[in-house]
């Protein structure tokens, strides 16, 4: 493991001493119409950092090309499913659990969420469909926040592994067997699952976000995984060991209760991994408002575990690394805004400076990853909406928006405002 | 929340705007530069201060910078090869009033070549030039090192330009030696070469320009200098 890890950044040290030699008579052409220090923070944000992040994590996934298959378990699960007002979803969630493909018993544990909708009555009308080894019970959680009733769950688990899904999440038939497999066999603390959109063809927004899941996320918690450092897993669809949690005494009421969870375990020297196979596909945000606020959340999440448990507080070398990596997003979040955006408007008004070959380059290590990601999730078989409009649109425009809202949820969180979990 | 997130991204968007635009204004201030103007009286002396081997990626922009702030015209007698990477800089000469003209391709001895490598010499740097500079066309040509026979006179179509006055920084000495080879010698109608490669000849031209102008020379460009001085053919061969 260690061993492709090291090879991973000595690839992506190589890239980035090719990109810095090459930058260096990049920068020197410019140096004298442009303030030196900006050009610097500029190239290494969008170019020299990107590009040793994006060619270390491109190999160290070709390294780790062949999926892991795992001896098929029955042991008893528990899944957790939060909702407030989820009346529309609920029942797409609940139904998808009770068809799945699983050996074992699964306990379904659905937690209102101080719902002021049909949510309740949503849940109870499945009531009557439990079966031997499918069981539904339902809680009341009547104070608002995801940990909140998330806490009030596990109270009430007794299986010694649960998985918890989001309201609006459904599971792909094989999903619970998939991870339930991967987490008796490794007895990983946590199992991230595989994301998919949806809701896919709902509007521009949910298309471009249908390729930030398939390529992005899923290559970074890949890249992580490998090395049993998964530094999210997403309360969306992932598998825990109940102890585990317990131990930490469960969710913080925090934003990003779920980093902060996948932090603190892997500071107790618990592993953190992830199941590509198993698939769950969620409903996101179809209006540009709701991505910005989900992003927002995110990025906060993220500070929030980051202050909680700093990289050098994480017992692991990979987490610590994967962690420090983190804390180098928010710089290119800001380099992105503030330098490859003017850069680009430069580069339209006929001043091609900063946004030259370099760029272009690191732009094409981009596209190869996303590739060798998009072959990787085909051949997994499980279906996916897929548009060329799409992809082109996520690579215009995503970026952008992510790092507006991530910078917004930076600063939310320095200046210690209030959150929303919706 | 919807409110401040428009107040957010309004926030964010004018920053990005705000950088371009303060980023555009510097680049345009550079690359379109009111050109220095210089009124000739013939009866002053004068003498023209020209740079060979540029254009150099480090020196050529503050040199350009202090020509600019003291208002003196200059020739820039340019290597092919060195364009590449430089054409702002090129642009911003052409803007700010000073001379381009053409000191070869790769800098060879011209006396060792065959005529067919020596109009190469000349005409890709030309065409190097007029993909930079559109209405761009040579009037003068400067043989790398001085150097020049029969052929070269017979295969260059133009008049070849030396020059009077040695400042001698081809060899790197320190500024203050270039400073005193030059006012020590300098006289009326001298063409001066310098070469924008090195920073000791800005360190030089800092002192020795506003020295000159106290001396009451005037600073001219080639063509100037080859219309009102009246020693311009021993300098030009055509």
């Amino acid at each position: 493991m260690k061993t492709r890890f090291m090879l991973s950044l000595i690839f992506g040290a190589l890239w980035f001493f090719f990109s810095f030699y090459f930058s260096l008579f990049w920068a020197r052409e410019i140096a004298c119409l442009l303030p030196k220090a900006y050009i610097w923070w500029v190239i290494s944000g969008i170019a020299l950092l990107p590009g040793f992040f994006m060619s270390s994590l491109f190999f160290s996934n070709l390294l780790h090309w062949k999926k892991k298959e795992y001896p098929t378990t029955s042991v008893p699960v528990t899944v957790l499913i939060c909702a407030h007002n989820e009346e529309t979803m609920i029942s797409q969630s609940i139904q998808a659990i009770l068809l799945q493909h699983y050996s074992g018993p699964i306990d379904l544990l659905v937690v209102d969420n101080a719902s002021s909708d049909q949510t309740k009555q949503e849940i109870q009308k499945w009531i009557p469909c439990s079966f031997s080894n499918r069981s539904i019970r339902t809680l009341y959680c009547p104070v608002l926040g995801k940990s909140h009733a998330l806490n009030t769950g596990l109270a009430h688990i007794t299986t010694k592994y649960f998985i918890t899904v989001d309201s609006d999440t459904c599971l792909e038939k094989n999903a619970v067997q998939k991870i339930m497999n991967h987490i008796v066999a490794t007895q990983s603390s946590c199992v991230a699952g595989n994301l998919f959109v949806q809701n896919t063809t709902d509007s521009f927004f949910t298309k471009i976000q249908t390729y930030d899941y398939l390529l992005s996320i899923a290559a970074v918690k890949r890249y992580q995984g490998s090395y049993r450092s998964t530094l999210v897993a997403q309360g969306a669809f992932s598998a825990f060991q109940t102890q585990a949690v317990r131990k930490l005494g469960g969710w913080k009421p925090v934003m990003g209760e779920d980093i902060v969870l996948t932090y603190q375990l892997m500071q107790h020297g618990l592993s953190s991994t992830y199941e590509p196979a198993a698939v769950g596909y969620t409903q996101v945000p179809d209006t540009f408002f709701g991505l910005y606020n989900q992003r927002k959340r995110w990025a906060r999440g993220m500070l929030e575990g980051l202050s909680l448990i700093p990289p050098w507080k994480q017992p692991s070398f990979f987490t610590k690394y994967f962690a420090l990596v983190n804390c180098f997003v928010i710089d290119l979040d800001l380099s992105f805004l503030f330098g490859f955006i003017p850069a680009i408007l430069l580069a339209l008004s006929g001043f091609p400076l900063l946004a030259g070959i370099l760029t272009l380059i690191t732009l094409l290590v981009c596209v190869l990853l996303f590739y060798s990601m998009f072959l990787y999730q085909k051949k997994l078989n499980i279906p996916f909406k897929n548009s060329f409009f799409g992809f082109l649109a996520f690579l215009l425009c995503f970026q952008t928006i992510q790092s507006m809202a991530a910078l917004h949820g930076y600063l939310t969180f320095f200046l210690h405002r209030k959150g929303e979990w919706k | 929340m919807k409110y401040r997130n428009i107040g957010f991204i309004l926030f964010i968007s004018l920053s990005c705007l705000l950088i371009y635009l303060i980023l555009l204004f510097s680049l345009q201030a550079r690359l379109h530069r009111t050109p220095i103007q210089s009124e000739i009286d013939p009866q002053q002396p004068m003498i023209a201060i020209t740079f060979d081997d540029g254009p150099n990626a480090s020196y050529t922009l503050p040199l350009l910078d202090l020509l600019y702030k003291e208002q003196v015209p200059a020739t820039f007698f340019v290597v092919g090869e060195a364009i590449s990477g430089n054409e702002n800089i090129l642009r911003e000469m052409a803007a700010s009033g000073h001379e381009i003209e053409i000191h070869s391709f790769s800098h060879p001895d011209l006396t060792t070549l065959a005529p067919q490598q020596i109009r190469e010499e000349l005409w890709k740097t030309e065409e190097r030039l007029q993909t930079i500079l559109p209405d761009y066309h040579a009037r003068y040509f400067r043989p790398p090192y001085g150097k020049y026979n029969q052929q070269v006179q017979q295969t260059i179509p133009l008049p070849l330009v030396l020059w009077t006055l040695d400042s001698g920084d081809w060899d790197h000495p320190q500024a203050s030696s270039i400073y005193d080879q030059v006012i020590q010698q300098v006289q009326n109608q001298d063409i001066l070469i310098f070469h924008d490669d090195n920073p000791e000849t800005i360190k030089t031209l800092k002192k020795l320009i506003p020295e000159l102008k106290k001396e009451g020379f005037q600073f001219v460009t080639i063509s100037s200098f080859l219309e009102h001085a009246s020693s311009a053919s021993v300098l030009l061969i055509k």
